[in-house]
């Protein structure tokens, strides 16, 4: 079918949704979720539940001590 | 007394952080979805637990994880930083960031997952433990 297998596409998935694979490895992700009736389904889950969580979730504050992080950050500009 | 706290606090301290096997599967929700069986009684697994999901306090389940891994996911998946961002944002090293993302997710879709089974009176364990 395709020269990477299910347990490497399970395995690459969320770094492969994160777009920070390699293009040629992105590649034949991309291409065995097209034609894999296993993993196809597995990542329009992850999809849709990413879409959720980031809709339901829109403005939850971050960590203190990252939102310190951040102002020091920006101060030091 | 005092001792007894003491060979707690030491043996504690001597044991490797037990990693459950939960813990370091990709996809912890989806892998759940599958392996249900009542789930697949009641329909199109994937859209009942999506639904169950929609009606969840996600925002509650997102607070609950610790800060580390929240910052984590909170910057990736509610602000679409890259991983090369979010290291120097936190000042990590990047296969730090990868870990706490990663980990961050399971947590949070573990926390889904149990809204799930609570709501749509899924017996417990089902889905299988752990594997």
């Amino acid at each position: 079918m395709s020269a990477v297998h299910c347990e490497e596409v399970v395995r690459l998935l969320w770094q492969y949704m994160d777009r920070e694979l390699d293009p040629e490895t992105s590649r034949l992700i991309q291409e065995h979720l097209r034609l894999c009736r296993d993993c196809g389904p597995r990542h329009e889950f992850e999809l849709r539940l990413r879409e959720i969580i980031r809709q339901r979730c829109a403005g939850q504050p971050a960590p203190e001590a990252l939102r310190r992080r951040l102002r020091a950050m920006l101060q030091a500009l | 007394m005092m001792n007894a706290y003491v060979d707690a606090y030491r043996r504690a301290d001597r044991e490797p952080e037990v990693v459950d096997q939960e813990d370091v599967e990709e996809q912890y929700l989806y892998s759940r979805v599958r392996a249900s069986e009542e789930l697949r009684r009641q329909g199109n697994p994937e859209e009942v637990v999506l639904q169950a999901i929609m009606d969840a306090d996600v925002e509650a389940a997102l607070a609950s994880l610790p800060d580390a891994f929240r910052a984590a996911v909170i910057l990736a998946d509610l602000e679409g930083f890259t991983y090369k961002e979010i290291a120097r944002i936190l000042d990590v090293p990047l296969g730090t960031v990868m870990s706490r993302l990663f980990r961050g997710r399971r947590l949070l879709q573990r926390a889904l997952w149990e809204y799930a089974l609570r709501t749509r009176q899924l017996p417990p364990g089902e889905g299988g433990e752990g594997r």
